[in-house]
Parts: C-alpha cells; structure tokens; sequence
C-alpha cells in the first residue's frame, strides 16, 4: 500500500472538524449529519486498515538504521515489527550551539566535555497487530457516539468538533511510532477531552474535569521525563541516540543486565535499581494514571459520573484503553528486564484494582458510579493480563481492551438513556422498568451478561485467557483474580435486576401508582430507532466474538507473541532471541488454514 | 580602521570608525526614534491621532529588518567599540524577541490608550527609550555597558508603571518598582565594583582570562564570589526570580496592563540575555560556584511562584505570579550552563514572548475605561461573547502550562532535556512537579472564561471587531471596537504558538547557528 | 590571601564602636536641660515665623528640576571650552553641536509642554 493511509485517518476528523468550524450558519441537523459522515469515513478507512494488515499480518518491517555498540540494528534485534510505515524528518539538530567562545576548550575541565548528542524526532507513524484493533475500536466507537449524540445538544457544534479532534487525537496515539510524537499526541488529546468535560455534564464536571487532568498531567509529565531519560540512558549504554520507537525497541537488545548491585532492607537483599527500572516506573505511573489501576483511579469516577453519554461512549470505550496499550507498547518493548522486575508489582495493582473496583461498584447507589467501578475492575484484568508477560495472558489482555471497549461503551449508554428518561441515576429511585422499555431491558440484559463474563459473550474469552496467563505465573493470584468474575456477576445482575426488575418504580410516581397509571402517564419510553442503532453493531460484536472467537485469538496470538518476545529479552545476553524466534507463531500456522 | 565612506574631516563617524556604528545600528535607530518621537509629540499636540505610533512601529520596523540585516551578513567579529559591545547572533536573537514584542505592543496601544483615556504622547517616548535599553542590554560585553543598559531600561519603566496617573494601584507600583529597582540597582553596581576590584577590569572578555587563571590555580576568591553574588542578585531582581521578585506581583497589578505587557516579556528577554552572557561564557570558569545556587534559585522560583499564584484572585496577579514561574524554568536553562541549556533557554524566552504577549494582550484588549481586565469574574462567560477572544485566551493558558501543539511545550522540552544530559535530574523534577501545579490556576482561567455566568456590567467589554467565531460579531452598543491592529497582534500570537507549536525547528535551526561572545 | 583584608575589617570593627559609641555614649554622658527655644528647628539661629510643613506649588520643584538638569548640563561646556582651540578642534565644535541640539530639543520639548508656566 502506498498511499499513506495512516495520516490520511489522522487528518480526516481533522478535516471534518475544520469543515464544521467553516460552516458557521450550519443546522443542527447538517452539524450530526457531517459528523456521522466523518466518523464513518473514518471508520471505514480503520476497517481498510484492519482488513489489508490482517491479509499479511507478519509482513512488517523494523525499517531500521544505525549502529549499536558498533554493531549494525537489524530486524532480528527487534521483535516488534511494523506495517503502513511513514516517516518524515520533524526537528533534526546537526550540531548544538556551534561555539560558544574559544575559551571553553582552554583547559577547563568543565566545558570540554563533548557537544550534547544531537536531538532528532520524526513524524513517524505505522501500526502493529495490537493498534490495528484498537484503531478500528476507535473508528467504530466515534461513530456510535456520533450516532448517540442528540441533535438537541446544546452548543452542538462545538461538541462535534471537540469529538473530532479527540479522535484524531487517539488515533495520534496509537499510530506514532516516535517517542515524541507519542507524547504530542497524548498530551495534545488532552485538550479536546478537557474541553468536553468542562463545557456539558453535570454540575460538578468542573470539579471533575480538572481531577481528570491533573491526574493525568502529573503522570504524563513523569513519562516525558523518562521520554527524555530513555534517550539518553540508552543512548549512553548502546551509541544509539534516537526518540525512534523501533530504533529503541531493537536498541534495547544490546542492554546489558545491570542488576548486579543489591542493597538489603529488613533482612532481605534487593536489587538496586537501575535507570531503565525507573524510567520503566515513570511510564508505567503515566500508564497506570491513564488505566487506571487503584491507587490512581480518583479521577475517574467523579469524571465518569459527570460526562454527557456520547462523550463517555468513546472515553470510557477507548481513551481509557490507551493507557493498557501503553504498557504493552512501551513498558514491555523498552524496558524487558524491568518488566520482569516489577512483574509482581503491577499484576499485585492489577489484582487490587479488580478487587476494589468489584467491591466498590457493589456499594454504589449511583447506577453511572456502579458502572464506573466496574470499568476499573474490567481493566485490572487487562493489566493482569499483560503482566503475567506470557503469551496467553497478553493474548486476552489484547482482545479484552476490545472487548471492553465494546462493553463499557454499551453500558453508559444504556445507563445514560436510564439517566436521561427519568431523570435520577439513583437506583433505589428506579425498578421495574422491564414494562416500560421491553426492548431496552432484553438489551440491556446482554450487556450486563458480556459485562459478567458469562460463556458464549465476548467478555469471557478475554478473562479466560487473562486467567490462564495469571495461573502460569502466580496460581494464587490467579484464584484471587477469578473472586472478581464472581464479585461481576453479583454487581451487574444487581443493576440489571434492580433497573428492570421488580415493581415499577420511577421518581416521583405521583399518587397513582399502580403500574398501568405509571405506565399510562410515562407515554412512550422505549429504545428510540436511533438509540437501536447506535447499540446494536456493539451487541452484535459482543455476541459474535462470544461465539465464534477463533479469527481475534489467531490473529492477536501473533502480536501477543511479537510483545512477549520483546519483554522476553530480560537476560541481555542474546540479542538474536535464539530461543524467542524458535516459537514465532504465525496466524496462518496457528490458525490450520493459510489466509493468503 | 574601516574606512568604508569617504566623510569630510569634520564628520563625526571619521573619528569612529563606522563598524562600530553598524554595529550598534539597532540601537541608534530606536534612541533616535525616541527623539523623533518627541519632536512629533511637540508638533502634533492633538490627542488621540495615530502619527505616533505609527512613527514608534515604523521605527521598530527599521531596528527589526537592519537586526535582520545584520544577521544574514553575520560579521566574522561582531564586538565592537573595543569590546563594549557585541552584535553576534544571540544578541540578535535577543534583539528579535525584544523588538517583536515592542511591535506588538505598539499596536495594541492606541486603542487601549483611548480606552483607558492615557493617550498622552510620553507613552510612545517612554516606550522607546526603554526599547533601547534593552537593545544595548542584549550586546553588552562591558560591566560599565551592562549598567548602562540596566539603567535605561528601567528608568522609563518606572515612570510608565505610574502611568494610569489617577489610579492609586498605578502610583504605588510606580513607586514601588523605583525604590526595589534602586535598590537592585546598587546591588548590581556593588558587584561590579568588587569584580573590577578584583580583576581590574571591566570588559567581560578580560574578566573572563582573569578567571580563568584563577579557576586554574584554584584559589578561593571571596571578593570576587561576592561580586558575581551581588551582580546575580541584581540580574535576578530584573527576571524577577523568587527570591528577589517581591515587586513583581504588586507591580505588574498595578501597572496598566499594556505596560505590563511590556514589561512582563521585554525586560525579562533583555535581563536574561545579558545574564546567559555572564554566566554561560564569561563566568563559565566559575560554573561550579554558581551551578548550586542558581539552581536553588530556580527551583525556589517554580515551587513559589506556581504554588502562590494558585490562591490568586486578580488575573494579572497569577500571570505575575506565573511569570516569576517561567523565569524559575528559563534559570533551568542557565544552571545547566552547558551550550544545550542556552540554546533551551533561549527556545523559551522566544516560546514566552509570544505566549505571554498574547495572554496579556487579551487582558488588554479586554480593559474598559477606569479599570484594567483583572478580575476573574471580568472573564466570566466569555466564550459566550467572544469566543474567538477566549479562545485564543485558553491557547496562551495551555501553553504557558506546557501542553504540545503549543510553543510552549517544546520549550519545556528542550529545558527538560538539556537539565537531564547535564545531570541535573532534581531541577528537571521540580519542574514537572510544578508544572502540575500550574494546571490548577492555567485551567481555572480557562473553566472561568467556558463555563461561568458573565456580570451584568461585563457585557460592555470591547469585541474583537470582525473576527467572532460565530462570524457575527456581537456589537452591542456600548461596545468600542478593539480596531485592527490589535485584533492581529492577538491572533498573530495565537498562530504563532500553535505553528511553532507544531514545527519546533523553524526557531531551533536560528539557534543553530548561534555563537555568544564576550568581548 | 584573606589576611591581606585584615586591616578592612579592623577598619569595619573600628567604624561600629565609632557609630555605636557615639548613638549611645552622648545621651548617657551629656547633661540635658530641655527648653523651647532647643525644641525649635534651627533655622540659621532665627526664629521660625511659620510652620515648616507648609505646602509649596508644585512648580517649585519643576523649575528647580529643570534648572538642575540644565546647570549640570551646561558645566560640561567648561572643561570643553578649555580644550576646543589646542585638541578637539573642529570634531569637538560638530560633537558639541550635537550635544547642545539635544539639549535644545529637551528644552522645546519643556517649553511646550508648558513646564515653564507658572499657572
């Protein structure tokens, strides 16, 4: 494929943002319909993507220059390999500040230290078997929100164009293959977002947007730290100076094991940490922030409750995701021997972050806050998953975020049409309402099954396989994971059962009320045509990879392989992955039938 | 001797040889503007026309292109008058900056005058005769040159900061930023005098060799330490870093906030030029005395200017307090001493003229007759009247809190990273840490100006004439247009942080190149 | 090398005891007899006629401003005129044109600003 792809789905919210702001006198009416129309395109150019990578999905290139240790990088130092790749000079520094005064070189110690290596970033862009899905989850997910927007919306078109640049914004993320590039865009995704939550939502989103940010701020500025670090860390340790993603990935074969030192505390020696394992923390802090796992998620139920139902579909369904994208990205490629360090670390975070979030959303009034927690529960597992650093569990951590993003999606919007017909998201407030709304209970009810886990949904591939990575790692933690499948099921049946179930119940019944007075007096309170729509390509999905999961599990097995071997490089030993490159699992291998 | 015209005996320039004149071009054209200013003040006595300044921005027009001139042509020897004065490229640079945002507040001028009902003639004087003092602060090479360039400076800013003549704020920080500033001022002329006690001269070039043989001996040199201690603390008053920024808040409240404008980036590109000529080249020898409190001051600056300004209720008091902030980040740059840490500073003195030229330009542009925009509740809503204007507003804010697609993330960058390669990995930390807290006070700026209810009595507030976003612009009756010029310089800052934003290298190849000399 | 400072700082110590003596010595030792006339403000040992703290016209102060600036001014013509004929020659006559140009424009610009008025 030629054409750049990737910067063509970049720039087109971009484009139809641009196009909005252009179109000052615009109906509301023409404002959503635009805004469909580019979220479809784009939609449609993700799924492009999807289809022309899977058809050759191990044809990627490390597309590498430059020497390490005098050595020259080649694609077997990296495990990693990328499709659709473009890459465009952005700031190159031949030399720094030429000369400052000849009297710098004279004698003085100080100064005669050589130039500062030259800082160099790309726009660099391409995609692997892991971004390719969210990508498309991405695309899918904008549209759904685009569909779930009301044209009633008050200052629609700003919304629409603050969508936008948020999509481009995620699709920023996930594309960039530089490091810089990486935190421009994650940063820059940001704006858009804050925007959204400070301009519609409940009374309190001032309060919640400015938590979501500073939260998020403060770890990412670690992260730009460590952005910093790692290009001179390894640029010290390997020759190679870049902010290049697959540069750095295949650099990072040629690290050799420094845990030679150790340091002892309460009778127990430990490994001194070296500078990747602190940079690895710093990542992982921005990541862990963005997930989130306990104990960082404050932000997120104060900014779940408070967001409008079309802006949570994509928040909660992607951006969320973006941080488990980068552990496997960047804290499994760049630091492998560090993963392994704190392997228990995080899959302990992850494990609490189930827990606590199942027990949290279990002792929720707030039907929103109850699925907020919940979310935090669903995305311990993600983490779980990665950590167990195996292929199995990256395998369900990969499909999961897709899963999850399918789910949680569905979920506020279920919930925020709840909200927005009764006007409480009190639970006690609401019950029965299976009378009124047959078609959004029988919805409704899948969802909650997806979001329990139940066999033959989605959900459960995921966690089955997050649970047999943990088991291989940790058997203990593995149980203790598996209490969250059961804590899921108690909450989501009490919301399902609570919502739908029962006598009716609405807010302020009035003196009548007998179920035929109430449901006389709500009139029509069904799913509107729109609103099927809008969740039934997520219901489908969720049925369909439920059933018949074999296509996703092949094809994320590759990647899931490619990551496991890049963190797999721990013993610095061998950089040509002698013993890695013996089990390199093709999808069309795997899968029994060739797909080319 | 260059003798490059052939003059008549009595022609000055015959007894001067006319490189030194090229040299200092930037200069003379400003401080003769500043004369041709005062003449035409005296022939035009007709309030409110624009002939001056119209003669003030065609004079900074031709400083600004002969500055340009002077770059492409880059003289092999730059220093001139015997080593006084250098026009290298990073006084160059410097110069760009300074003049550039003089341009801006030219134009923002007339209109805020009228509004304001200041437009007296001196202004424009004034304006450019601290102009010049800036442009010679940029290219002094000698102690007696730096002083000289400090004191011009000031001067007519102490008198611009009393400018509102009827307002009590305003005379207190005239007065206020005369008796610190004196006060500072002797402080920098003490060190200087203990240094030329010390060294014997004055030049920065000799002092430098001076040095140099004493950092080879090794000899603890009390007298001199205390020289570069009392000339720094005079520097530091004029970037206005904590400790030594007490004056900033009240002044930069009190004073109209087109000179606040001013003062805010102008005075503080020119102050921190001729320090990162001092430290980064002539007092280099020394690096390892003032690497430790330079950095101290740094990160007393970010931790006490970030954390104040979050209790802040005046607008212009957090871009104060803000502004005391951004010098702690620049001095990052400083305490590296390392020629990345110059090239990053300078990245973000460049990256701040335009983002804090354009936050207070909107404040400006947003003063009513009597009172200048301070007040959060004067920002109230103003998306809804202007969204163009508080758009523009929260781009600024973004910047100065560091976010990418603006300048001023790149210029955090470069700081981040030249203070990493350098080994001083705590100033880095303490300026992401308070970076985050900065968030607190740049977006409550932000949710003010998007969310809040506006004041019935705001709605009068000037518009920015034909640029709504909604493209009608909402002109009600008592509105006054801000007028054209201004509405430019606002939008022109605005797109120029985000391309620069976007595009870091179009000002980091101009520092490429760049050499600092010292005489 | 610091002890060359030595006699500096005996300079410093001596110039305290001198300033603290003297703040603190004279009540201590000196008799006091207050009177009026000792209360007034010495005017050249006149007797005031009026209280001190009246308020001038502010063009006091503009006029004795305005002179100061140009008497200062004008002294630098003396060492100049002395070396006119024997050194600077014509190059001194067109530097101190220029130099009195100035001058006369400050002095316009005075004029018309209407400093010299008295009302």
């Amino acid at each position: 494929m030629n054409w750049p792809i990737l910067t063509v789905l970049l720039l087109v919210p971009v484009a139809g943002a641009l196009l909005l702001l252009a179109l000052p006198g615009a109906r509301p009416g023409a404002i959503r319909a635009i805004l469909m129309a580019v979220t479809a395109v784009t939609l449609g150019l993700s799924c492009v993507l999807l289809v022309v990578f899977l058809a050759v999905p191990t044809s990627g290139t490390a597309k590498l220059s430059g020497t390490a240790n005098g050595q020259a990088l080649s694609q077997v130092h990296s495990p990693v390999t990328f499709q659709f790749q473009e890459q465009v000079n952005w700031l190159h520094s031949g030399a720094s500040l030429s000369q400052v005064h000849p009297a710098f070189n004279e004698g003085n110690n100080a100064f005669n230290q050589a130039g500062p290596p030259p800082i160099n970033f790309s726009y660099h862009v391409g995609v692997d078997g892991l971004s390719v899905w969210l990508i498309a989850l991405a695309g899918l997910l904008f549209l759904v929100a685009a569909v779930v927007l009301s044209r009633k919306e008050e200052r629609l078109r700003s919304f629409a164009v603050l969508m936008l640049l948020s999509e481009a914004g995620v699709i920023g993320v996930l594309t960039s293959l530089d490091l810089v590039l990486f935190y421009f865009f994650w940063e820059a995704a940001l704006i858009p977002l804050y925007f959204l939550m400070i301009g519609w939502g409940d009374e309190r989103r001032g309060r919640s947007a400015l938590k979501f940010i500073i939260y998020t701020v403060a770890g990412s500025l670690f992260m730009l730290l460590a952005i910093i670090g790692v290009y001179f860390v390894t640029g010290a340790q390997t020759g190679v100076y870049t902010f290049d993603v697959p540069t750095l990935i295949a650099a990072q074969s040629f690290v050799q094991s420094t845990h030679a030192t150790t340091f002892s505390l309460f009778g127990h020696s430990f490994p001194a940490l070296n500078p990747q394992d602190w940079l690895f923390l710093a990542f992982a802090l921005a990541f862990a922030i963005k997930v989130p796992l306990v104990p960082f998620h404050g932000w997120l139920p104060d900014a779940y409750a408070s967001g409008k139902t079309p802006f949570l579909v994509f928040f909660t369904g992607i951006v969320s995701k973006l941080g488990a994208f980068g552990f496997i990205r960047y804290n499994l490629t760049l630091f492998p021997q560090a993963s392994h360090l704190f392997q228990p670390l995080l899959m302990g975070l992850a494990v609490a972050s189930i827990l606590y979030g199942a027990l949290a959303a279990l002792a929720q009034s707030d039907i929103k806050r109850t699925v907020a927690y919940a979310s935090i529960s669903h995305l311990g597992f993600v983490v779980l998953g990665i950590f167990a650093l195996n292929i199995d569990g990256l395998n369900g951590a990969i499909i999961q975020m897709v899963n999850h993003g399918l789910i949680i999606a569905a979920l506020f919007i279920c919930v925020g049409i709840f909200e927005a017909r009764f006007g409480t998201r009190r639970l006690r407030d609401l019950g029965g309402l299976a009378k009124a709304m047959p078609v959004m209970a029988g919805i409704f009810l899948v969802v909650a099954l997806a979001g329990l886990g139940m066999p033959l949904m989605n959900s459960f591939v995921g966690e089955f396989l997050i649970l047999l990575g943990a088991f291989q790692v940790s058997p203990a933690w593995a149980v203790v994971a598996s209490l969250g499948v059961i804590l899921a099921a108690w909450y989501m049946l009490r919301l399902y059962q609570g919502l739908t179930q029962g006598p009716l119940r609405i807010p302020g019944g009035g003196d009548d009320s007998t179920p035929a007075a109430i449901l006389g007096r709500l009139g029509r309170v069904d799913l509107s045509p729109v609103e099927i729509v809008a969740l039934a390509p997520l219901v489908g999905l969720m049925i369909l990879i439920g059933v018949y999961p074999g296509p996703i599990i092949r094809y994320s097995r590759y990647s899931a392989d490619q990551y496991v071997r890049a963190a797999d490089r721990s013993t610095g030993q061998d950089p040509v992955l002698s013993t890695a490159s013996a089990r390199i699992i093709r999808p069309d291998q795997a899968g029994g039938k060739s797909s080319r | 001797m260059t003798t490059l015209l052939s003059l008549p005996p009595w022609f000055p320039l015959h007894f001067v040889p006319a490189s030194n004149l090229v040299g200092i071009l930037p200069v003379l054209i400003v401080g003769g503007g500043s004369v041709l200013v005062l003449l035409a003040d005296l022939a035009v006595p007709r309030r409110g026309n624009l002939v001056l300044p119209v003669i003030s921005g065609v004079v900074v027009l031709g400083a600004l292109g002969t500055a340009v001139g002077q770059w492409i042509l880059n003289a092999t020897n730059p220093v001139v008058f015997n080593g006084a004065f250098a026009d290298d490229r990073f006084a160059l640079f410097a110069d760009f900056v300074v003049l550039l945002t003089a341009l801006a507040v030219i134009c923002l001028s007339p209109g805020y005058l009228r509004r304001r009902g200041m437009e007296e003639g001196e202004y424009y004087i004034l304006l450019l005769a601290s102009l010049t003092g800036m442009l010679v602060l940029s290219g002094a090479t000698n102690l007696i040159v730096i002083f000289l360039g400090v004191e011009l400076l000031s001067i007519p800013l102490y008198v611009l900061a009393g400018f509102a003549r009827d307002e009590p704020l305003s005379q207190e920080a005239a007065m206020k930023y005369l008796l610190l500033g004196g006060f500072a001022s002797g402080f920098l002329l003490y060190g200087m005098a203990l240094i030329y006690g010390e060294t014997g001269h004055t030049g920065l070039a000799a002092i430098h060799q001076q040095l140099l043989q004493g950092a080879l001996s090794h000899s603890f040199d009390p007298m001199l330490l205390a020289g570069i201690a009392l000339l720094s603390v005079g520097l530091l008053f004029k970037v206005s870093a904590a400790p030594f920024q007490w004056w900033t808040p009240d002044v930069y409240q009190g004073s109209p906030a087109i000179v606040t404008t001013f003062m805010s980036v102008a005075t503080k590109v020119a102050a921190f030029a001729v320090f990162l000529r001092l430290f980064s080249a002539t007092l280099a020898p020394y690096r390892s005395e003032w690497e430790v409190p330079i950095a101290v001051v740094a990160i007393i600056s970010m931790v006490f200017g970030n954390l104040v300004a979050v209790a802040q209720t005046s607008v212009k008091r957090v871009l104060a307090y803000s502004g005391i902030a951004q010098a702690g980040y620049i001095l990052i740059g400083v305490a590296v001493g390392s020629p990345d840490g110059t090239q990053a500073a300078l990245y973000y003195l460049a990256a701040y003229a335009f983002m804090n030229t354009g936050a207070f330009a909107v404040l400006t542009i947003l003063s009513q007759r009597g009172e200048d925009c301070d007040r959060y509740s004067q920002l109230a809503g103003l998306w809804r009247r202007q969204p163009l204007l508080a758009g523009l507003m929260a781009l600024f804010m973004l910047s100065l809190a560091g976010f990418p697609m603006t300048v001023g993330f790149f210029g955090k960058f470069f700081l981040f990273s030249a203070a990493i390669h350098d080994g001083q990995l705590p100033l880095a930390i303490w300026g992401i840490l308070t970076s985050a807290v900065s968030l607190f006070y740049y977006l409550r700026v932000i949710l003010v100006m998007f969310t809040a209810v506006p004041d019935a009595d705001s709605d009068t507030a000037p518009t920015l004439a034909g640029l709504s976003l909604e493209g009608t612009a909402v002109a009600s009756s008592t509105a006054a247009s801000v007028g054209i010029p201004a509405g430019v310089v606002v939008v022109l800052a605005g797109v120029g942080t985000v391309v620069l934003g976007i595009f870091p290298a179009l000002i980091y190849t101009l520092l490429q190149g760049i050499t600092v000399v010292h005489g | 090398m610091l002890f060359d400072y030595l006699p500096l700082l005996v300079f410093l110590v001596m110039v305290a005891a001198l300033g603290v003596g003297l703040t603190f010595g004279i009540p201590l030792l000196g008799p006091r007899h207050p009177s009026t006339a000792k209360g007034l403000p010495y005017e050249c040992g006149i007797v005031p006629a009026e209280t001190a703290r009246r308020r001038f016209s502010v063009t006091f102060y503009l006029t004795a401003m305005l002179f100061i600036v140009f008497d200062v001014e004008a002294i630098f013509l003396y060492p100049w005129a002395v070396l006119v004929r024997s050194t600077l020659h014509i190059f001194g006559l067109v530097e101190m044109t220029i130099f009195i140009a100035l001058l006369a424009v400050a002095l316009l610009y005075v004029w018309r600003k209407g400093a010299l008025e008295w009302d």
